[in-house]
Formats: structure tokens, sequence, C-alpha cells
């Protein structure tokens, strides 16, 4: 018996995953399409001459991988992991050599994941608020149009819908949601005091600050979505100190909306949310674990990848490389971004799997390079929004992109992950 | 491989099998007998065991949204000094990690306790692609899926305009295909929907605020599609008005609504309550056991409770909201999921001493001692809802001895003691009624012809038992579990992963279903819904297959 149906064409550059149409997926990758993918497919790309120069004999790599990991007694499973399938492999690796796992940029997740666990949470997925918002309050700054550019499309049914647009937004992001079709009154206010404005609104909307109109928006609501990134609270300039009790502040307001109306969070996650979904369901912890002998141990404080970095970049200085409890970091990358400057700095034997070659050239650092995933190769990624895992044919054809270089295609992470493990 | 396994006896849903003591595994089936001068690899002389098929969970929340969901709002873990002090007395009482433990630990419980089968009983199309990845990442077992309908508004919608029957029929086939499942499940028709237009309650002829039909017309649709394209399994459905008191009358009503149409009412226990008694609270298990006795179309899974410390999650928002307060840690999650139905995350403890709770754990004991056909009542306890699936042992040992049974009812609340029945039903299942419920029910159930039997060609999924006369020591410890003819697992130790399958659905007339995903005005009618095509959440057979994988198909009801 064959599928009753097709197979979706995906753009994967961002957490929104848009579907592609046979016209969207020319080669020229035109900013007409996105903004964000226009800027990916130059990495990409870029990328991929940079690492297009070396030939790389892969039992030589991963001879020399095996060593370094051999010589740890203190191993660092980090990076950028955005699909399922190299979630797998990276929490394996971790597993497999006792290991401490948590993604480098693990705040924006974590955040959220520390406020839930403490409170709870009542949430609504995009379609759903799509379908049924007759009041949107939109919290952020152009950060977020610039991490997901297509979200106002993506939000909008067609109806001319109310959208409080709160934080720091500039006339032309107010404008990209204005053209999706939002009814938008823009409130320029400190991100910082968000969830405590909107508590005081509802307390007493006679005295709101904002003009009539809002008050009566909010009055009026009867499915009200309050619209979030995780990761946008994590920069420094929006000034939020303590992120966790921000995001438990919002969270308690449209808890207590729910006891009157019908209210949704739709917090935004990058394309990282498939690490701690992957995470959860194989360890029953969503990251920033240590493995041990009875399995995995959950310390979302301490098990921090960049303040283990830190830690040990000092003290492995100087140290023999050959010392067995000389730590290492394993750096699992998806994406063609090029290392991190505390990684490349850190001076620990390290062992990059990734499409891009990294500019450190170190003898405790090994290179295995790594297919593009989503592009070169077809894996499963979760939706901003987390309530949708897809699978999409490569967006491109491979023929798109810079020659591979002799010596044959390349592995996909999982693979060489496996490589590694096997022995 | 050829192994055999002689000097025990053979015990299946069917009978205890007087007239043979030893059974072959050859490769993945069953054989009685072999050809003369037939050399075999491995012989086990077992005397004091009874082997029986491999155990079926027919429903339990093991991979999906809301599975994970409820693991990422319970990270506490339990002491590992209290935790050892259990292992070092009973092993079997070494509790979870969690109440939703990793996809790892699922697969090795199940295993040590003999399950080789499970099926996730909720699985969102939206989320259909994570809840076979989370499935695939349970080792040790086969498993499958119900998707989910009855409140997604591509159906709603449908009735509300009174499109054909016909036409319905090939969506919901659509469905099934697309998102590998093997079964449909219902959780409070059009309930969950109508609480996202903050409609509260709603009864079984209540309309639904938006599309102004009501919980009956989506049920009655959903039983007649569920038969007309050929699924072996029938309509599972999760009732209006869970566990509400007097909740009987809408589970009649439900019955009565589907007259002519196979069904299968899940977690029954939570159905079937009346509002008499010191606390407007009682049992109305004799009134739908009554029911099950008589009619030929109807199954149910109990959903057991059982004391302890859960978390309960389910679809059904709309009753789940109603409860936030009951949650024990005080942490609930709520979620309205795209345009086809909902989550609600719930941590709960049962407790012995409290009327509501004691009061339930009698209902669900009650229901499975007044249901005479045990072909007809499987064991559940709607994992972990009820309580987590390792507490199966445990009621196995509650239906097999009665004097085990009353002395966990005398520590109940005094009212509850005062008005049950269950002191006079003095019913102690038998081995072969235990497979029954445990196995070869939910097989024929599911249309899985050659599980739950060992008969000649059957697959080679058993499981060895020392016999005991605890019968919770007997099946929370079985000395071997044989997956397609491989030893996988011995005293507790779980060896070798092996294969897995994917248990999908034979439908009826696939080429008219596949048409439905093709056709331009459906695809568009669905992308305005979703924002995208169906093809984004249709997942195709390879990604079920590979790495020790594969599917396979059960059988069509005819």
């Amino acid at each position: 018996m064959t599928d009753p149906h097709e197979t979706a064409r995906l753009c994967t550059f961002c957490s929104l995953l848009c579907e592609l149409d046979r016209e969207d997926a020319s080669p020229d990758f035109g900013e007409a399409f996105c903004s964000r993918r226009h800027r990916e497919w130059e990495i990409v790309t870029s990328a991929r001459r940079d690492a297009a120069l070396p030939t790389i004999d892969s039992d030589d790599a991963i001879d020399a991988a095996q060593k370094i990991l051999a010589n740890s007694k203190d191993v660092l499973v980090t990076g950028r992991v955005h699909c399922v399938e190299t979630a797998r492999a990276a929490i394996q690796l971790a597993r497999r050599f006792s290991g401490m796992l948590d993604l480098w940029e693990s705040d924006a997740g974590m955040d959220a994941v520390l406020a839930i666990q403490k409170n709870g949470l009542n949430s609504v997925s995009l379609a759903e608020a799509r379908e049924r918002t007759d009041c949107w309050i939109v919290i952020g700054s152009d950060g977020l149009l610039e991490e997901v550019p297509r979200l106002p499309q993506a939000t909008s049914n067609g109806r001319k819908v109310p959208m409080l647009l709160m934080g720091n937004w500039s006339a032309p992001s107010i404008a990209a949601w204005k053209d999706a079709g939002f009814d938008v009154v823009g409130i320029p206010c400190s991100m910082k005091k968000i969830p405590g404005a909107l508590a005081e609104a509802t307390r007493q909307a006679q005295n709101m600050e904002w003009d009539s109109q809002v008050g009566e928006w909010l009055h009026q609501a009867k499915y009200l979505t309050v619209l979030w990134s995780g990761r946008e609270l994590t920069y420094a300039s929006n000034n939020i100190t303590n992120r966790e009790l921000w995001i438990e502040s919002l969270l308690h307001w449209i808890a207590q909306r729910n006891e009157v109306i019908r209210a949704g969070a739709l917090i935004w996650s990058s394309l990282e949310a498939g690490f701690q979904q992957t995470c959860t369901w194989q360890t029953g912890f969503p990251g920033r674990i240590r493995f041990l002998r009875q399995g995995a141990e959950y310390r979302p404080h301490e098990y921090v990848a960049k303040r283990w970095v830190a830690r040990k970049a000092g003290t492995a200085k100087g140290e023999d490389a050959r010392t067995p409890s000389k730590p290492c970091i394993v750096w699992v990358d998806d994406t063609s971004e090029s290392l991190p400057d505390p990684i490349v700095q850190a001076g620990v034997p390290l062992v990059v799997l990734s499409p891009r070659k990294p500019t450190l050239d170190h003898p405790s650092m090994v290179w295995l390079p790594c297919a593009s995933t989503g592009i070169e190769s077809t894996e499963a990624y979760f939706r901003g929004d987390q309530s949708l895992l897809v699978s999409g044919r490569n967006p491109v054809s491979i023929t798109e992109l810079p020659e591979v270089p002799s010596g044959g295609s390349r592995l996909r992470v999982n693979q060489w992950i496996a490589r590694l493990i096997a022995s | 491989m050829i192994t055999l396994l002689k000097d025990i006896k053979l015990v299946d849903g069917y009978g205890v099998k007087t007239d043979r003591d030893a059974i072959y595994l050859v490769d993945d089936r069953i054989e009685t007998v072999l050809p003369p001068g037939t050399v075999v690899d491995a012989e086990y002389s077992l005397p004091g065991h009874l082997v029986m098929p491999g155990g079926i969970d027919l429903h339990t929340h093991i991979g999906g949204g809301k599975v994970n969901i409820a693991r990422l709002l319970l990270p506490e873990r339990p002491a590992r000094d209290a935790i050892q002090e259990l292992h070092d007395r009973k092993p079997w009482l070494e509790p979870l990690s969690c109440p939703v433990p990793n996809t790892w630990e699922t697969g090795q419980r199940y295993l040590q306790m003999g399950y080789t089968a499970c099926f996730e009983p909720a699985m969102l199309a939206a989320n259909a692609r994570q809840s076979h990845a989370e499935m695939q990442d349970t080792p040790w077992l086969d498993t499958g899926a119900y998707v989910l309908l009855g409140n997604d508004r591509m159906l709603l919608d449908m009735l509300a305009r009174a499109v054909p029957q016909s036409q319905i029929e090939e969506y919901i086939g659509w469905m099934i295909a697309a998102h590998a499942a093997c079964g449909v499940k219902v959780v409070n028709p059009g309930g969950i929907d109508a609480f996202k237009f903050n409609q509260r309650s709603m009864n079984f002829d209540d309309l639904h605020p938006h599309f102004g039909i009501s919980p009956r017309h989506i049920l009655q649709c959903l039983a007649r599609a569920t038969d007309s394209i050929g699924l072996a399994h029938p309509l599972h459905v999760h009732c209006s008005n869970l566990g509400i008191p007097g909740n009987i009358a809408t589970t009649l009503a439900t019955i009565d609504a589907v007259e002519g149409s196979r069904l299968h009412l899940t977690h029954a226990q939570y159905h079937c309550y009346g509002n008499e008694g010191p606390h407007g609270f009682s049992s109305g298990a004799a009134l739908l056991a009554e029911r099950v006795n008589r009619s030929d179309r109807l199954t149910i899974d109990v959903g057991q409770v059982l004391f302890g410390q859960t978390v309960t999650l389910s679809a059904d928002t709309m009753h789940q909201y109603a409860n936030r307060k009951l949650a024990s840690p005080r942490k609930t999650i709520f979620q309205d999921l795209e345009c086809q139905a909902g989550c609600g995350v719930l941590p709960f403890r049962y407790r012995q001493s409290q009327y509501v709770h004691g009061l339930q754990w009698t209902i669900g004991l009650e229901l499975f001692l007044r249901v005479v056909d045990p072909f007809k009542v499987f064991l559940t306890t709607d994992h972990p809802n009820g309580g987590p699936f390792t507490g199966y042992p445990h009621l196995i040992r509650l239906l097999m001895d009665y004097d085990f049974r009353m002395s966990i009812f005398e520590r109940l609340h005094p009212d509850v003691k005062g008005t049950s029945s269950l002191p006079s039903l003095k019913r102690e299942y038998r081995l072969d009624e235990i497979a029954a419920v445990t196995r070869s029910g939910p097989a024929r159930a599911l249309g899985l012809v050659q599980r739950g039997t060992l008969a000649e060609g059957s697959l080679a999924d058993v499981v060895v038992y020392r016999e005991d006369r605890n019968a919770e020591t007997m099946f929370a410890s079985p000395s071997m579990v044989f997956r397609r003819g491989d030893l996988v697992m011995r005293n507790g130790v779980c060896l070798d992963d092996c294969p897995k399958a994917t248990i999908l659905a034979t439908l009826r007339d696939r080429d008219r279903i596949a048409g439905w995903g093709r056709s331009k005005a459906h695809r568009t009618s669905w992308k305005e819904r979703y924002g995208y095509s169906p093809d984004l959440t249709a997942m195709r057979l390879d990604e079920l297959r590979g790495e020790g994988r594969d599917v396979e198909w059960n059988a069509s009801h005819e």
C-alpha cells in the first residue's frame, strides 16, 4: 500500500517551518519571500565554500575524536541542535560518555521551562490562535520579526483582529503586522514592566495608561492570545533581570483571565525546542543534565554549558592534554553558524560536528564535517509553538550548493555520532 | 531459531491447555509440533511455570504532546534512598522515576511485566509524528495509536453543513491512514472545542455554541464511519461528562445512541457515577455492567484507580480545567491545540481515606467483577490517569484474591464501606480470565488475530511466569519474555533490543480514501483552517520503518 498523501516541502531556516510552493523554492532565494531565508542561505553557502577546501579522511578523523573522548572523564556535549535526529544522537553520545548535556543557547528555553515547572501553563498553538483569537497581545521588539519574519502572515487568518503591540517596535515592524491584516495599536513600553501593566489594566480598567480603544478591546475579548519569544527576553537591551519571574507573572495573569474568558500564551521558541522535546521524552528532562550510573540527573541551574566552559577554560590551561581527567567538549551543530568565541578560546580538547569548518587551528581539535541538515538531508523539526513535528523534503536541490569536496558526500551528524559510539 | 518450552502450563484467554505441556517458538511463530528429526536450538524445562501470550495494553498514554508535557511538568524525582529501600524488599514495588516515565523506562517496565504491545489512545493528527517518534524510542514494545477525532473543526464543520456521510468517511479514513493510526478515539465529543468558546460544560444533547451540533450527532457519525470503513477496533469513546456525579445517565445514553454500531467505552470507571448516597456520589457500575453483559457490540476498559501519586492527562480540557483546584502538587498545564483538540495535565494523588477516591476504587473493581465475559472488559488504569501501569500486578491480585481485596477495602472511608456492594462480589478471576483481560481480549478488540493466543501459527511473543500463590508477585516478575521467538528478558534483566512494529489499520477502499487528501477543494479548506497543507502532518510509511522497525497491518472488520 502506498501513502495516501504527498510529502511537504519545507524551509527549515526558522521555527515557522514554512511550506514551500514550487515557485518559492527558486534558486535565487530572493528576499521577497523571507529576509531570514535570504540571510541564512548566504550563511549556508559561505560555510560550504569555506569548508570545501580540505578533504577529510573520515577514519583518521574518527580515530582522533575517539582519542580525545577516551582521554577525558569530563565530557560536555553542547552545541546548536535543531532537529530530532541530531538531538537523539547528542543524547546518545552524552549517555555513552557519562557526559553533561546542555545546548549552548539554552537560556531562552529553560527560562520558560522553569517557570512552567513551578506554576504550570495555559497555552495555545498557532493554528488555534489564528482561528480563535479575537484580541492579540504581542510582546517584544523588532527582534521577533528578524527571528521569524513571516510570523505576521502566519498568525493572520484574514479577519481584521485587534492587536496590542507592546514593547519596542519600529514603524516598519508595526507596518508588517498591519499589512498582515491586524488592527494594530502600538504601546511603546519597557518589556520589564509588561506583566505588571497587564495586571494593573485588568484590575483598574478605568485608570489604564493607554487609550480607551485598548481598554475596550481587552474588555470585550473572548479569546485572548499573548505572544512572545523566549529568546527576546534574553536580550540585554530589554533589561529583564529575572526572566523566570517575568514569565511566571505573565502566565499567572493569563491563568487569571481564564477564570472568566479564554486566554492562552503562545511562547514562540527557536528550532532548539526540538532538542528540548526529544531530551524530555528520552530522559525525562528538557536538558541541563548529566548522565550518571543510575540515569540522568537534572540540575537546571548548575549543568549549564556556558558556566561549564567558563569554569574549565581557566583550569584547563597549562595541563597536559593526555591527562585522563582532562575535560573535553563535543560541539554538535546542525546549523552552518561558526563556533562561539568562548568555545574557541576555552583551550579544552574539542570535537566539532558541524557543516562549517572551525577557524580554530588547535592540535586538540577534530572537525567532523557534517551535511547541512534540512538541506542535504531530510529531518524532523518542531515548529516554534512546539505543537507540530514536521518532516520535509529538502527545500533545495544539492546542485544549488557549492561543490562538495572530492572525497564523497558528507555524513549527517547522527551518522558521525553512531560511528563515534560504535567503538 | 527454534526454542522449546516444555513441562509448562499453557494459558491464554481461551483457557488452560490441558492437552499440551510444551510449545515451540520457531522463528517468530508458535508451533505445537515439529517434523521428526528437527533440531531444537534452545530448550527450557519449566515445571512450576506457565506461559501466556505477551500482554497487550490497549489504552495507555505513552507517546505524544500531552505525555511529554506531563514529563516536563514533573521533574521531581523520589529520593534514591527511598527507591533502594523498596527495591531491596520487593523489586516490583520500585516506583517509576516519574508517573510518566521516559520512553526507555516505559519500554523496560512494560517488558519486565510481560507486556509486548501498547496503544497510545489519544493521538492528535497535528501531533502524530511526535507520538510515533516517542513510541519508536520506546524499546521492546510494538505500538499503535488511535487518532483523535470529534473535536476537529474540519469534522465539526462538515457535520454542521450536513455533508454526506460517505464524504465524512473518506475524511476519517484519510486521517487514520495519513497519521498512521489503527483506530479512532473520540473524547468528550464536541466538548473540547466548545470549551474553546468558553463553554464550561456540555451534556450529550447540548448544542455546540458555534457549530450547532450535539455530542450525540458527532458520536453517531463517528460510530457509523468506524464500522463502514472497516476498522477492526470499534470507535474508542471517552464519553461526555467525565468524572461528574450522575454521569452514568450520559454513558447509558451514549450506548443507546449508537445502537447497531460497535462501541468501546474507555476508562469506564470514570463514566459510571450515580449521584446518590451521603455525598451525592455513588456507583453506577451495576447499570453499566448489565448493559455490557447484554450487548455483543460493546466492550469496555476500566481505568482502575490505584492509590498514590500520579498525574492525570487528557485531551478533555473542559473537565481537566474544572478539576484544576484538585491538582497536587498545585500546578497544571492546559493547551488549546490546532483546531483539533486540547490537552490538560494535572498532577493528582488518590488517597485511601478520601471518600470519592475510595469509591472510584470500588467502582472499577465492581466493573471487572460484574462483567461476566472477560473478553468484554480489559485491564487498564488509563495510565497514568488512574495510576501508573506498574500497578497492574497489584490490580491482578485484587481481582484474583477476594481476601486481599477486602483487606484494602477495610481501610477505605467509612461511608464507602457503608454503601459499596463490593463485599458481596465474591468472584475471583481465574488465570485464563486474567489472560483474557490482559491479552486475548484486547487482541481480539484490536483485530490482532496473531496475538493474544497460543494457537499454532500465532506470533511468538510469549511470557513465562513462575506460578505463585501471590498473583502480584507472579505477574510483577515473569521469568522470561520472548519477542518474535527471541529471549529478550530474563529474571528482570532486559537483554537485547528487538524488532518493533507500528500497528496500522487495514481500511476498506483505500484508494477512495487517498483521494480525499488529493482533492483540491479539501486541500484548500484544510489550508484555510490550519495554515498549512494536509501533507505537513501526514506521515510516510518509510518514517515508521527502518533500524529494526516495521509496520504491521491488523485485520479489517467484516
